[in-house]
């Protein structure tokens, strides 16, 4: 039975793309649950919240406030060279 | 190229506050506005507009290269930068592409058209100007 007190219209931006419940979005995420939503691997991601590219841990559990946004980066970026 | 693909991949990403436009100098290309950089600790920048061209056979073709404005200090900084792929004048602007190629050894998936388009790719460019050397 769902939360009263639980916003059905509840959303994210991460990356600038929208997320919502039906894709997982919750009241409480880990920073490694706001990765995934991007499809960024817990170990490799980097997850921040903007305004003022807050860090949050991947372990880390953090409260959603409803159109907030996140940048989710990946420490593995390789550059090419001769092709 | 689906042009109408792209549109809807870029309106998503307008949906989130990011502006990003599908352009032409005889070749298609998408250009992101204001893409946010890990520039501020290397007292650089702390957005850059940034171009990808639009493959050839898009979408079954992967997205590949992003480009910057020539005469950026982001350019030696990002991955893949000091190997120039090419400058196209679009909009009025010389761009320079770089050799970053996250869907081959980059460090992103594998590409996927089912998945994958320029909505995504945004995810692959905040990388790249976040790990500035």
């Amino acid at each position: 039975m769902a939360n009263e007190n639980e916003n059905p219209g509840l959303h994210i931006f991460v990356n600038r793309r929208k997320f919502e419940r039906g894709d997982g979005v919750r009241e409480e995420m880990t920073g490694a649950q706001i990765a995934a939503l991007v499809n960024v691997p817990a170990e490799i991601a980097v997850v921040r919240r903007e305004p003022g590219n807050v860090p949050i841990e991947v372990n880390q559990t953090v409260h959603i406030k409803n159109a907030e946004h996140f940048l989710v980066t990946r420490r593995v970026v390789e550059g090419g060279y001769v092709r | 190229m689906s042009a109408e693909r792209i549109l809807r991949e870029l309106s998503r990403l307008r949906e989130g506050g990011q502006i990003a436009e599908l352009v032409s100098n005889g070749r298609e290309f998408v250009i992101y506005r204001g893409v946010p950089t890990g520039g501020s600790r290397l007292a650089l920048p702390e957005m850059t507009d940034v171009i990808v061209p639009v493959p050839a056979g898009y979408p079954a073709s992967p997205i590949d290269l992003a480009g910057l404005p020539v005469g950026s200090p982001f350019i030696g900084r990002t991955p893949g930068s000091q190997n120039n792929q090419g400058v196209h004048c679009v909009g009025g602007v010389n761009w320079q592409l770089a050799s970053y190629h996250p869907h081959s050894n980059g460090g992103g998936p594998p590409w996927d058209q089912m998945i994958h388009g320029f909505h995504t790719y945004f995810d692959h460019l905040i990388s790249w100007l976040e790990r500035l050397v």
